[in-house]
C-alpha cells in the first residue's frame, strides 16, 4: 500500500465505475495494458484480498436495552447501497451509506438484543448490477436466532423471511458471537429480474450523491407501490434545485 | 475496504495466502508474460508496512523504495 491509500487494479470497466462511486475512491487512469485472454507465453495474474476484520463489538447499551448490530461484509466487486428497511424493530439504519466492494464492511442497523421477539429487513441495492437484496435477522423470545441474505422480495414475512434465496455459496448470514449479525456477500448474484426500484436507487445515488430517503415500514417497490412515483419525481426535482442553488453560489 | 490486496502469478503463493494469511476470493484478472517480451515493460510489486503496491513505472518503484514504502 502506498502511503495515502490503497490501490485496486482491474480490467473490468464495470468494477472501475462501481468503485468510483464509493466515497474516497477516484479513477487513476490505465496502469498499463495486459491481455484479457490467455496468450501464448503468458500466465494468469491472480488477485486476492483480505476483507475488513470484524470490529470489536462494543455493547450498545441504552438504559436497560442492549442492541445487536447488523454488519455487512461485501466481498463482491461492486458497491452496495443501503437503500431501505422494513419494520420497526431496527434502529439507526444507515440509509444512503455504501458498503464498499472488495471486502469492505459497514454496520447498517441495530436491533434490540435478547428482549422479546425481534425481526426485520434491511435492503441493499447493488450499484453496478441494478437489483436489490435483503438481509434479515430474527431473535425470538424463545432464544432462537435466524438470519438470511437473499434477493429482495416484497412477499417476505417472519415465517417466510427469504422467499427468493440466492444460489448456494453466494452469501452467508449468521449470528456472530460478539453481538453482530454478520451478512457476507461472497460474489455478485446472477441478475434475477429487472428491478425498477434498484435502478431508481442507482440513479438517485449517482445524480444526487445520496440515496433517496424513504420512511420505514415501506417495501419500496414501484410495481406494487406506483403511488411512490410522484414522490420520486418530487425528490429528484428537489435535489436538482438544490444542486442548481449550489452551482449559483 | 480490504486491509490488503494481493496480486500474484504464483499459484502456490496464492494458495498459501488463502490457507494461512487470511486472503480470500482468488480471481484471474488478466494474463501477463512471466518473462520479458518485446515491447513490454515490467510490472513491479512492492511490499511495505501497509501492504502491497503495484506499478509499471520504474521511477515510481524507485521512489517508493527510497521512501521506505
Amino acid at each position: 500500500m502506498r502511503p495515502g491509500g490503497l490501490h485496486i487494479y482491474t480490467t473490468s470497466a464495470t468494477e472501475r465505475d462501481g468503485l468510483a462511486l464509493c466515497p474516497g475512491w477516484t479513477y487513476g487512469g490505465p496502469a498499463g495494458y495486459v491481455y484479457a485472454q490467455p496468450t501464448t507465453g503468458a500466465a494468469e495474474l491472480l488477485r486476492l484480498w483480505k476483507p475488513d476484520p470484524i470490529p470489536e463489538y462494543v455493547p450498545w447499551v441504552q438504559g436497560d436495552q442492549t442492541w445487536s448490530l447488523y454488519l455487512v461484509i461485501n466481498n463482491s466487486p461492486y458497491p452496495l447501497l443501503v437503500s431501505g428497511t422494513r419494520g420497526s424493530d431496527l434502529h439507526d439504519v444507515t440509509l444512503g451509506r455504501v458498503v464498499p466492494p472488495f471486502g469492505g464492511s459497514l454496520e447498517v442497523a441495530r436491533m434490540h438484543w435478547g428482549i422479546g421477539d425481534r425481526h426485520d429487513w434491511v435492503y441493499l441495492s447493488d450499484l453496478a448490477s441494478p437489483q436489490r437484496y435483503q438481509i434479515y435477522a430474527d431473535n425470538t423470545a424463545g432464544g432462537s436466532y435466524h438470519a438470511s441474505f437473499g434477493y429482495f422480495d416484497s412477499q417476505s414475512s417472519q415465517s417466510h423471511s427469504d422467499p427468493s434465496p440466492f444460489p448456494i455459496g453466494t452469501a452467508t448470514a449468521q449470528w456472530g458471537s460478539k453481538g453482530y449479525w454478520i451478512f457476507t456477500l461472497n460474489t455478485t448474484p446472477e441478475l434475477q429480474q429487472t428491478d425498477l426500484q434498484a435502478v431508481t436507487d442507482q440513479l438517485g445515488y449517482i445524480l444526487a450523491g445520496e440515496a433517496l430517503e424513504w420512511t420505514a415500514s415501506t417495501t419500496y417497490d414501484l410495481k406494487s407501490n406506483p403511488e411512490l412515483a410522484p414522490y420520486i419525481a418530487q425528490a429528484s426535482a428537489s435535489r436538482a434545485s438544490k444542486r442548481a442553488d449550489v452551482r449559483a453560489k | 475496504m480490504p486491509s490488503d490486496y494481493l496480486m500474484t502469478m504464483d499459484v502456490a503463493e496464492a494458495s498459501n495466502a488463502i490457507k494461512t494469511l487470511g486472503y480470500a476470493n482468488e480471481q484471474v484478472v488478466c494474463w501477463m508474460y512471466t518473462e520479458q517480451a518485446d515491447n513490454t515493460t515490467p510490472f513491479f510489486r512492492l511490499i511495505g508496512p501497509g501492504g502491497h503496491f503495484y506499478t509499471a513505472s520504474e521511477a515510481e518503484e524507485q521512489s517508493l523504495i527510497e521512501d521506505g514504502a
